[in-house]
């Protein structure tokens, strides 16, 4: 709204929206390409989880992996979410 | 027929093999004895179930990667809890930044579905950073068997690094605590000097560190007195 309002000192309303959609299609992309670092870092964790599980074995590691495979499906949402919804 | 005769072959050399590999578990059964008969330190410790403490003597439930059957855990160390509070801290410290940024209004200027998009992002990132953290700590163990000293570095999630040495070619063991933190709450870090591929093994910020040390000598003198009676493999 703020920037709305600066944007809209002296200029047209079309070339204010138009800039307007461009800014946030610019901050959806952001958006995005930040889930899209994020999923790799969750299948970083996965994959790092599943190597260590041979390294030190517990009767924790299945509640671990269950969290990092979690994680993972909730960032594969998130980043469909950011798609539809933005 | 001679496939018949082939097959009573293979089963008696099967049945060899097998009755040497039960010889040898026995000869190993008596090679080693329990680590209660020669370490004090170990007779006050009850073996413990659970996985997610610093200290763990004798662990019913862990085992490692290259384990020996013969081989025993005796204890497994990681890096005292208090280690973690300067991740805590930035925790709380990103967990109220967008409070802090919402009063301010500074994002203000986004419409409101992008608004809730960059908190949930933000809370994702504050928990792929506890979740990071906390693997760093779980993963990251030393393991004293009663065979060798095992150093398991998760340093970071595309970092490892394991080095071991036997007990037998542990040269010196140097106990340090620095720190009033470290005295108050009987945590320091052990240095291992072995004359293995890997000079020095340390063992960071572990709780109990002249418990650990005391049972690093009785290991070493139970090594050398298994030499002596020739019990040694």
């Amino acid at each position: 709204m703020l920037l709305q309002t600066a944007l809209s000192f002296g200029v047209n309303s079309a070339g204010t929206e138009s800039f307007n959609s461009l800014l946030l299609g610019g901050v959806k992309g952001l958006f995005i390409l930040g889930v899209l670092v994020y999923l790799v870092f969750a299948i970083i964790i996965v994959r790092q989880i599943h190597v260590m599980k041979k390294t030190l074995i517990t009767s924790f590691e299945p509640v671990v992996l269950t969290i990092g495979l979690t994680h993972l499906t909730f960032v594969l949402i998130v980043g469909i979410l950011f798609l539809l919804i933005l | 027929m001679p496939d018949v005769f082939d097959s009573k072959i293979k089963s008696n050399k099967d049945d060899k093999e097998s009755k040497k590999m039960h010889s040898e578990d026995e000869k190993t059964e008596v090679c080693h004895r329990h680590v209660d008969e020669y370490s004090e330190v170990m007779r006050k410790e009850t073996p413990s179930t659970g996985v997610l403490s610093a200290f763990l003597p004798k662990p019913v439930a862990v085992s490692f990667d290259n384990q020996d059957i013969s081989e025993n855990i005796i204890l497994v160390l990681r890096s005292h809890p208090l280690t973690l509070f300067k991740p805590f801290l930035i925790t709380i410290v990103m967990i109220l930044l967008p409070f802090l940024f919402g009063s301010v209004g500074i994002f203000d200027f986004l419409p409101g579905n992008y608004q809730s998009a960059a908190l949930i992002l933000w809370f994702m990132i504050i928990f792929g950073f506890v979740f990071e953290v906390f693997l760093t700590w779980f993963f990251s163990v030393y393991i004293i068997t009663d065979e060798r000293i095992i150093d398991v570095d998760f340093l970071s999630l595309i970092h490892k690094n394991i080095s071991s040495a036997k007990t037998d070619k542990i040269e010196d063991v140097t106990t340090i605590t620095g720190g009033a933190l470290q005295s108050m709450f009987d945590f320091g870090s052990i240095k291992i000097q072995t004359a293995g591929a890997k000079a020095e093994i340390i063992f960071e910020n572990v709780p109990y560190p002249s418990r650990v040390t005391k049972l690093l000598n009785e290991l070493i003198l139970e090594e050398e007195r298994e030499k002596i009676e020739g019990r040694v493999n």
